[in-house]
């Protein structure tokens, strides 16, 4: 569905993006995993085309490279969400919809994200947990060939964050979604995606399911990256 | 085959960059023709003919030295005074809440866009001859230096309220109270947290009042009487008195140095000063009134005294017939007397006045938005010195901008005398820097995340100026439109110089009427401030209805 070769970025003295390629199979969860600053959310970018970059993107088949945002076909949930606060719920939810039948469109994903009969509320009404369904209905109404999330759960608190992430992987399932999400957890990363690619420093170290990635790390970082916060987590409340 | 997409999408940057430039490039020609070449006209007759010695010789003079002091401390104790009593103020609006809030914020500001000589005219009318307190206790304080540092505080109250309480509101209250369990007392507590981090504003505050206060003409003019001109005032007369061009022309040169001089002081600060700030939505950081009732009432009371009574006064004046009270004044507007002072009915000026501020609102708002579009977006080095140079018509002075209209363009190749785009074209330009300072902030603030999230879902790039731009920024352009309006209603210093003796707008006449003797010159210039003070309310109260997230303040 998507392939990623030799993807560079660089801002002024800093490779923020250093020749990465990868693929992602139709209908597969992949979960970038890395440390903040790591490059995973400019990679997200470059594919949204929101920042330049050297190499080739292709979706479904379609070199993307040159091709502008608004006619790539992709999602991104943004990590903030980025809601439009002059628009309400529904106005959010059908901004990326085009002709007939929006209304029912936005009730169909309003209640396929547990927020039916919301269209009418304001953004600043919303709780954090509110505010990311909405970002993910908005997101999926336009039926991206494939759907980015930056870091989906982020600031939500942990029992919440548990219960999204089995649900969130329910449904994308169930709809058959392509997606890319990026994460720093790897709890998180393994719960929701089928595959986990780990990123350091802007290079992507190694890719796999988790059993693949515990029982073979290709490196000391990658061991310890995923290692250092299994064992923090032993630690009792 | 190596398929690299930097270059595409790095053209693609170039050519934003290049439609943002190409927006300025009509701004930028409004003010090379109706600023740069007015001004550069007043430089080649001030030092063209005799050059510097002629400039020695004016600064010589004993008598120009005592305006320059006087033009000086005065602005300074202006700045001061206003600080002390306004900073209060802001603190009440910023900090407290109390029902009513949103009304009493918006009367406060009504001063501030009231025209120089309707103030000049409600002190008159308190402190003048045959004004209040002469009629109670014998006393005129007009033509005195409190009466005029008085109107200088009504008149700019409201921009310390509203630059630094729009701050106040957002900072954190958390990091006082913190500094509070730090063993802070309440004064500490202020001015070794909360101070320091209002330092912009109030800098800020402190710099416009300075060259409003600087350049002060119209107040100047009416309350200062013979003994107390400012450099503004003294420019006027040495043009349109002694008819001594040459002269007029060193003292604006020199105010347009002085001016340029602050305003690039004030920037090298501001540079230094910039630090992030940890803001707050305004809500969470109000407290009740309870507790604070004294220092509440009291502030209370300064407005009331400060703001209410001078615009009470005025009222009252303009009713008062000497005999009692009657329309006597208000009827006379409509009359046209053989030996009128203005040659027409007074009640002409005021369609005079609503006809040229609406083509110079249409003119601000079209070279300001403009400007305040191309400005938002991550300023380069060409875009900052065009926003310094934005701010320069208001501090270099109206009397400046309307000499240098008459010296300028009243020939070929640009012989605008009798285009009736003249009044407007320079009430324009005085509003236009209030257009970019209120719209240019609301579209710099908006997310650049917003315009992406719109493009991944599918916006091109006029959907995501119409659908998102747009509706984020109207409200601030109904704001500027207002702004605009009323100052060009209430613009003195330039229209004076070129409006024709038998077209006045309101502010002229008023000037004129009050320059005459006899009370019915006296009481229709009274009549005539309260119909404009009225006008320019309005449009500032229906405004404030329409209220603005995140607002640029003054």
């Amino acid at each position: 569905m998507l392939k990623l070769s030799h993807v560079s970025v660089r801002f002024g003295q800093r490779q923020a993006v250093d020749d990465v390629s990868f693929t992602i199979e139709n209908g597969e969860i992949l979960a970038l995993l890395g440390p903040s600053g790591s490059g995973k959310s400019t990679l997200l970018r470059v594919i949204a085309g929101l920042t330049p970059s050297e190499g080739q993107v292709v979706l479904a088949g379609r070199d993307i490279t040159t091709v502008p945002t608004h006619r790539r076909g992709v999602g991104l949930m943004f990590q903030d969400h980025a809601l439009f606060p002059h628009l309400d719920v529904g106005g959010n939810v059908a901004f990326g919809l085009s002709g007939a039948g929006k209304q029912e469109r936005v009730d169909e994903l309003l209640e396929l994200v547990g927020l039916a009969g919301a269209a009418k509320r304001k953004i600043n009404t919303l709780s954090g947990g509110e505010q990311q369904r909405v970002a993910l209905a908005r997101a999926l109404a336009p039926e991206p060939k494939l759907l980015m999330l930056d870091e989906p759960l982020g600031q939500l608190d942990r029992q919440l964050r548990d219960r999204l992430v089995i649900e969130l992987r329910e449904l994308f399932k169930r709809l058959g979604t392509t997606v890319l999400a990026v994460t720093h957890d790897h709890d998180e990363a393994f719960a929701l995606a089928d595959r986990a690619a780990i990123m350091s420093r802007g290079k992507l170290l190694q890719s796999g399911t988790a059993d693949q990635l515990k029982a073979a790390p290709v490196d000391e970082f990658v061991a310890d990256f995923l290692g250092a916060t299994a064992s923090v987590r032993r630690w009792p409340q | 085959m190596e398929i690299n997409g930097f270059g595409l999408v790095e053209s693609r940057r170039t050519r934003s960059v290049l439609f943002r430039l190409a927006l300025l490039i009509g701004p930028v020609l409004f003010f090379a023709v109706f600023f740069g070449y007015p001004v550069a006209s007043i430089i080649s007759r001030g030092l063209g003919e005799s050059g510097l010695s002629r400039a020695q010789a004016v600064f010589e003079d004993p008598a120009i030295q005592e305006i320059l002091w006087f033009t000086l401390w005065q602005a300074l104790a202006s700045t001061v005074l206003t600080l002390l009593i306004a900073l209060p103020g802001a603190y009440i609006f910023a900090r407290l809440h109390f029902r009513g809030k949103a009304l009493l914020r918006a009367l406060v500001t009504v001063p501030f866009v009231l025209p120089t000589t309707v103030v000049g005219a409600a002190f008159l009318g308190l402190l003048g001859q045959n004004g209040i307190t002469d009629q109670w206790f014998g006393f005129t304080g007009d033509r005195t230096v409190f009466a005029i540092l008085l109107a200088h505080v009504f008149f700019n109250y409201a921009v310390v309220v509203r630059t630094v309480g729009g701050l106040w509101a957002h900072l954190d209250p958390r990091q006082a109270e913190a500094a509070r369990t730090l063993g802070a007392g309440p004064w500490r507590a202020f001015t070794r947290v909360t101070l320091p981090q209002l330092a912009p504003a109030v800098g800020a505050a402190a710099l416009l009042v300075f060259l409003f206060t600087f350049t002060s003409f119209g107040v100047v003019q009416i309350l200062g009487g013979p003994q107390y001109a400012t450099l503004e005032v003294e420019i006027y007369r040495q043009t349109a008195q002694l008819l001594d061009l040459p002269t007029a022309a060193i003292l604006s040169l020199l105010q347009l140095l002085t001016v340029g001089a602050v305003l690039g002081i004030h920037a090298y600060f501001a540079r230094r000063r910039a630090r992030a700030l940890r803001l707050v939505p305004a809500t969470q950081s109000t407290q009740s009134v309870r507790g604070r009732r004294w220092f509440f009432g009291l502030n209370l009371a300064a407005m009331i005294v400060l703001l209410g009574a001078p615009l009470a006064v005025l009222v009252e004046r303009s009713f008062s017939t000497g005999d009692g009270y009657g329309l006597r004044y208000w009827r006379e507007l409509a009359r046209n007397d053989t030996d009128s002072t203005l040659f027409v009915p007074a009640i002409e000026a005021v369609g005079n006045s609503i006809y040229f501020a609406a083509l110079a609102t249409l003119i601000a708002l079209i070279v300001g938005s403009l400007a305040a579009f191309a400005l938002s977006h991550r300023p380069g080095k060409f875009t900052k010195a065009f926003d310094a140079m934005l701010m320069l018509p208001l501090g270099v002075s109206a009397v400046t901008v309307g000499f240098g209209f008459l010296i300028a363009l009243d020939e070929p190749p640009l012989d605008l005398r009798d285009s009736p785009l003249l009044i407007p074209l320079a009430q324009a330009l005085v509003a236009v820097p209030f257009v970019v300072r209120t719209m240019a902030p609301v579209l710099s603030s908006i997310d650049e995340r917003l315009r992406e999230a719109a493009r991944v879902l599918g916006a091109s790039p006029w959907r995501v100026w119409r659908t998102v731009d747009l509706p984020l920024v109207w409200r601030s352009g109904l704001v500027a439109t207002g702004f605009a309006f009323a100052i060009s209603l209430g613009e003195f210093g330039a229209t004076v110089f070129i409006a024709r003796p038998d077209q006045p707008t309101v502010p002229v006449a008023i000037y004129r009427l009050l320059g005459r003797p006899g009370e019915l010159n006296y009481g229709q210039a009274m009549a005539l401030s309260v119909l404009l003070a009225a006008l320019c309310a309005a449009a500032l109260l229906l405004l404030e209805r329409i209220r603005l997230p995140r607002s640029g303040e003054m």
